[in-house]
């Protein structure tokens, strides 16, 4: 898992840095020097670390950060389930409903305490933004149609 | 200008009215920084049309004592939470986090604190000093300087890659890469949109930080849930006491990273998110532990929080003698000035002296305000990180998802905010320093746009003018400064430890 992470990152990174190298390439000559001269250097260092990461372990031979044995997956879930809520609902709606479901089914809170933390958190930010300063907030790509 | 000063402060301290401005003025700022998302530029945005047929005098002390408190009480939730509410508090998550996990939440408000009264001290000082000499100095800056001024930010990026220079050069570039999305300097054709038109004026700064920064160490927080609670109960009004007491002991360090920041404030389109990088580059660089960046180190509070505020200060210099603006916020005063009927200009200081000096009072003073509010109630504030990690993480988010789309105002950087995250968090998570990312995404654009700039007026040529050959000076002692620390950590026999920021 560690050996594996630590090459998507590198695969990540050089994967980016292969993109603005060829979607640089393209443009007109003034405005590709910049992004291709960088790109060539993030990408020659990005793959020099594939030969140096077992430098970056740590003396317990682990090269990722303590505290956390695996990733998070179910919370980047969680995150995506945020960010589709606020894009459909809003971000009031789509915010009340997260804070409610992440602290019921993960967090294992009562029902009340679930949603007294939704509606004040959501309450603040309605109170806040919408009510005293006027700004409209989102309202979802939904109401659109 | 002595005899303008005493008149202002005399003008100040015996108004109770304006007086009364100013701490409201303080308190509705700290509010905007308290809350992330906000920010100084909405503050100013939304109160200015209450300033318009009132005295001059009042609106622009109310705007900008306003202004200068807003990164004083935003580094509250920069060190409880780890949620930066603009670009420039981000530098003080990397170290000012990592305290409040270790139960160290008082010291690093105590330091945060004061340091920003260091900061708006020097930069209101700085101002005044400045008041003589200020168009020969500004008319130095040109494009060439600009371009090596961000060089030399981004030769910083070496000071906070930590063990592996390679990797911090990596992640900088990419950072560099995402400064490039949007309209070209050179020849206005648009750059890595792939059609998107939210893309066409650059990718949003406060969503990119808050996705490499404020989400990773958020969701962090998940797996050190009994860790924090249990340090969290030791707090007392002594840590707050003894963050003050680090500011003395780190004295010299709060001096020049103010000094820096004031600088930095005074050449315009550097702005504050690069006075607070720099000043971290600089406290990383100049440190004898540099090991301990990252991991909680006070200096590293210090350093960006100093810089934050006494930039206020040196980006004053440009809005009111040129009408150049040198940040958002700036812009939005100089909107402000004109519509209170002040007109900014070389000729402000002869026309309207009065007024100058009372704005550097005000910024002293607003900055003494909002510590003596903001300190006694840290110790209260900092109970808020003694809230569940279960609860901090869903609230956590919002105010993040929040942020971000008030910062952008478009819903479709919420989806860029997810696809960062991901990549901020497998930085994190294989000790991949993410400090030098946003240093190239600040200073990117500045830097091509200086360069080309450069290179139409003076051809190479500018690189032997002789304050750019000073700047090479400094940016190669920045690059040497990082070799030596190595090869003294090496030595020393200190290579198997590294800081990651």
């Amino acid at each position: 898992m560690t050996f594996n992470g630590h090459l998507i990152i590198v695969c990540v990174m050089a994967a980016l840095f292969l993109v603005v190298i060829t979607v640089g390439a393209g443009y007109s000559q003034g405005a590709q020097i910049a992004p291709v001269a960088v790109g060539l250097v993030g990408l020659l260092c990005t793959l020099g670390e594939t030969r140096g990461r077992h430098e970056s372990s740590d003396s317990r031979g682990s090269n990722h950060e303590s505290g956390m044995k695996e990733f998070p997956v179910d919370l980047f879930l969680w995150l995506l389930s945020l960010i589709v809520l606020v894009v459909l609902l809003g971000l009031i709606a789509g915010a009340a409903m997260f804070v409610a479901a992440f602290l019921r089914w993960r967090e294992r809170r009562t029902w009340v305490s679930s949603l007294a933390t939704s509606i004040a958190t959501t309450g603040f930010v309605y109170f806040v933004f919408e009510v005293l300063m006027d700004v409209l907030l989102f309202r979802g790509v939904l109401q659109l149609y | 200008m002595f005899e303008l000063l005493s008149a202002s402060l005399f003008q100040i301290f015996t108004s109770p009215y304006l007086l009364l401005t100013i701490v409201a003025a303080v308190f509705i700022g700290s509010f905007f920084g308290l809350v992330p998302g906000l920010g100084g530029t909405l503050a100013m945005v939304l109160f200015i049309p209450l300033m318009i047929g009132r005295d001059p005098l009042y609106g622009i002390v109310f705007l900008i004592a306003m202004h200068a408190v807003v990164h004083t009480a935003g580094s509250i939730p920069s060190i409880l939470f780890g949620i930066p509410g603009t670009g420039a508090d981000a530098a003080t998550v990397v170290d000012g986090l990592p305290m409040t996990q270790q139960g160290k939440a008082g010291t690093a408000l105590g330091a945060a604190l004061f340091a920003s009264a260091v900061g708006g001290i020097i930069g209101g000082m700085f101002l005044l000093l400045m008041l003589p000499v200020v168009t020969p100095v500004i008319n130095l800056i040109t494009p060439s300087e600009y371009f090596l001024l961000a060089i030399l930010g981004i030769s910083f990026m070496s000071a906070v890659s930590g063990s592996s220079l390679r990797k911090g050069v990596a992640v900088g570039c990419l950072g560099l890469c995402f400064s490039f999305v949007g309209i070209s300097p050179q020849s206005a054709e648009m750059r890595f949109t792939f059609g998107q038109i939210f893309l066409w004026d650059g990718l949003d700064l406060v969503t990119l930080v808050l996705a490499v920064f404020a989400i990773p160490d958020l969701l962090f927080l998940d797996r050190r849930k009994k860790h924090t609670l249990e340090k969290m109960h030791t707090y007392t009004l002594g840590h707050v006491i003894s963050g003050i007491k680090m500011v003395f002991v780190h004295r010299w360090l709060a001096f020049r990273t103010s000094l820096l920041g004031a600088v930095i404030g005074l050449v315009p389109g550097m702005g504050g998110d690069v006075a607070s990088w720099m000043c971290y580059g600089h406290a990383v660089q100049s440190s004898k532990n540099p090991d301990q960046f990252g991991k909680g180190a006070v200096e590293g509070v210090i350093a960006p929080e100093t810089a934050n505020n006494s930039k206020e200060g040196g980006a004053l210099i440009p809005t009111l003698f040129f009408g150049v603006p040198g940040s958002n916020g700036m812009a939005v005063f100089l909107l402000a000035l004109t519509i209170l009927g002040v007109q900014p200009g070389p000729g402000l200081l002869a026309e309207q002296g009065g007024l100058v000096t009372s704005l550097i009072v005000t910024l002293v003073l607003a900055n003494l305000l909002a510590v003596a509010i903001l300190l006694p109630a840290s110790r209260y504030l900092a109970q808020f990180a003694s809230i569940p990690a279960g609860t901090v993480i869903p609230v956590g988010l919002v105010m993040i998802v929040l942020g971000s789309y008030l910062s952008s105002g478009n819903w479709e950087y919420l989806l860029i905010l997810y696809a960062m995250s991901m990549l901020g968090f497998g930085l994190k998570y294989y000790r991949w320093p993410r400090a030098p990312f946003v240093i190239g995404v600040v200073l990117g654009a500045n830097a091509e746009t200086s360069y080309l700039q450069a290179i139409t007026i003076w051809d190479y040529g500018f690189f032997l003018k002789p304050l750019s050959l000073i700047l090479i000076a400094a940016i190669c002692s920045s690059v040497a400064v990082y070799f030596w620390r190595r090869r003294q950590e090496r030595e020393h026999q200190r290579a198997g430890l590294h800081y990651d920021v």
